[in-house]
């Protein structure tokens, strides 16, 4: 059964407030002299976060017609469409797409920055994360968060962060094969547009377009 | 003060109802002294550029007692080992947690060159493995069986090369019930390469030991 409308405004209306409470990263607008500088580095990674839980798999001859998941935004396409969009309004050449996921090991709500540093080294990160949330393949589902941050690794420093949020609608039930990619099986073509405008939203903000 | 804390956690979880003590029999890490190197306090062996740290799941509860839990917790009564439906260990495989911990993006494993040995004639190397899993969090990694946690690769699947590009963990499945806390035995994590160079790990030697959890009761 789908949760009426005001249950999800609610439910939406928590996790803004959530975000806007702090648990989560606060707001930070990039700097104009780091925005200037983003072609001349010498590398850019863009790196994404695990969005799924495997589900046990479901046997096809009694597929249930909703089944709990823990799943996050579909990060990977999210990311993938932020790095093309900005690759194509900021010149950028240098920004090399990282495509295995990461394990989040989370401090205060978000990934602990050093893990990456701890991989990659030095230089700047694009990172994209969104939290677990436990969720109904076949319902419809209230909103999923995505934090976008810049991070340069040689000091940990947080440069430009921001949150964007999108309404799944109702989950789709994938076949075991289409759950392999990950969380972005579970949306549809419809929810798929909309965590894009999401991504869209993050780079707007990136580049100071957006309020 | 944050002892103090936990004591009163502990003791306002346990005002209600009973409280439970498991013993627990364990295989616990150490190195030898000759190896020149030693386990940190969470557990980990400091290689060039990595740390590994291995956990055994052969853990067996050896005793429970129980009692009341009003203020003071007293777990004083004895409970049988089967009291509280303990699976059988014998019958299913021998299971090692292998953490890695790399420094950059060039280190793979190849977990079938990990060794398990039992006294001189039984050397083993792994037959399946489950992984790359997250490494879970815990307080000690000397005091845990096992600390692989979220796995995105489903199920246990045939011993292959992996990459290992972030702090993960792999779990490697030996044929052969898990032994008793009192037999020895050594993990040496062999395969172990930083951009196709070999990086040599001392071996693991396991021994028994004993973990004690107390637990309430509704």
């Amino acid at each position: 059964m789908a949760h009426a409308p005001a249950a999800r405004l609610v439910a939406t209306a928590l996790v803004l407030a959530a975000v806007a409470a702090g648990c989560g990263p606060k707001r930070v607008v990039v700097a104009p002299d780091t925005m200037a500088a983003l072609s001349r580095e010498p590398r850019i990674l863009a790196v994404h976060y695990y969005d799924l839980i495997p589900p046990p798999p479901a046997a096809a001859s009694a597929m249930p017609a909703a089944r709990w998941i823990t799943m996050a935004a579909p990060t990977r396409r999210i990311k993938e469409r932020f790095v093309r969009e900005a690759q194509a309004r900021l010149g950028l050449q240098n920004v090399r797409d990282v495509t295995e996921p990461r394990f989040a090991y989370i401090y205060r709500f978000m990934p602990e920055v050093v893990w990456l540093q701890r991989t990659f080294g030095r230089g700047l990160v694009l990172e994209f994360y969104s939290p677990w949330r436990p969720r109904q393949a076949g319902l419809r589902e209230g909103s999923m968060v995505v934090h976008g941050r810049l991070l340069r690794l040689d000091d940990l420093a947080v440069l430009w962060a921001d949150t964007c949020a999108f309404e799944p609608g109702t989950l789709a039930m994938p076949s075991p094969e289409a759950e392999a990619a990950g969380a972005e099986a579970f949306y549809t073509a419809e929810a798929l547009q909309r965590a894009d405008g999401c991504a869209d939203a993050l780079l707007a903000d990136l580049l100071g377009s957006r309020r | 003060m944050t002892r103090r804390l936990a004591l009163l956690a502990a003791l306002l979880a346990l005002g209600h109802g009973c409280a439970l003590l498991t013993v627990q029999d364990v295989s616990r890490p150490s190195l030898d002294v000759q190896e020149g190197q030693r386990l940190d306090d969470e557990g980990w062996v400091m290689l060039v550029r990595a740390r590994v740290a291995v956990a055994a799941r052969n853990d067996r509860d050896a005793a429970l007692f129980v009692g009341p839990g009003l203020m003071v917790p007293l777990p004083i009564v004895p409970l049988p080992v089967s009291a509280l439906g303990t699976p059988a260990r014998e019958d299913i495989s021998f299971w090692i947690d292998v953490a890695i911990d790399p420094e950059g993006e060039r280190f793979t494993l190849d977990p079938g060159e990990v060794r398990l040995s039992i006294g001189e004639r039984i050397d083993l190397r792994p037959v399946r493995m489950r992984g790359l899993a997250a490494v879970r969090h815990v307080a000690d990694r000397r005091r845990v069986s096992s600390f692989c946690g979220f796995d995105a690769t489903g199920g246990p699947r045939a011993v292959d090369r992996i990459a290992v590009t972030q702090r993960s963990c792999v779990s490697l499945e030996f044929d052969l019930p898990p032994p008793p806390a009192d037999v020895p035995f050594t993990v040496l994590v062999a395969g172990l390469r930083d951009g196709g160079q070999p990086v040599s790990a001392p071996a693991i030697r396991f021994t028994k030991g004993r973990r004690f959890r107390l637990e309430s009761l509704p």
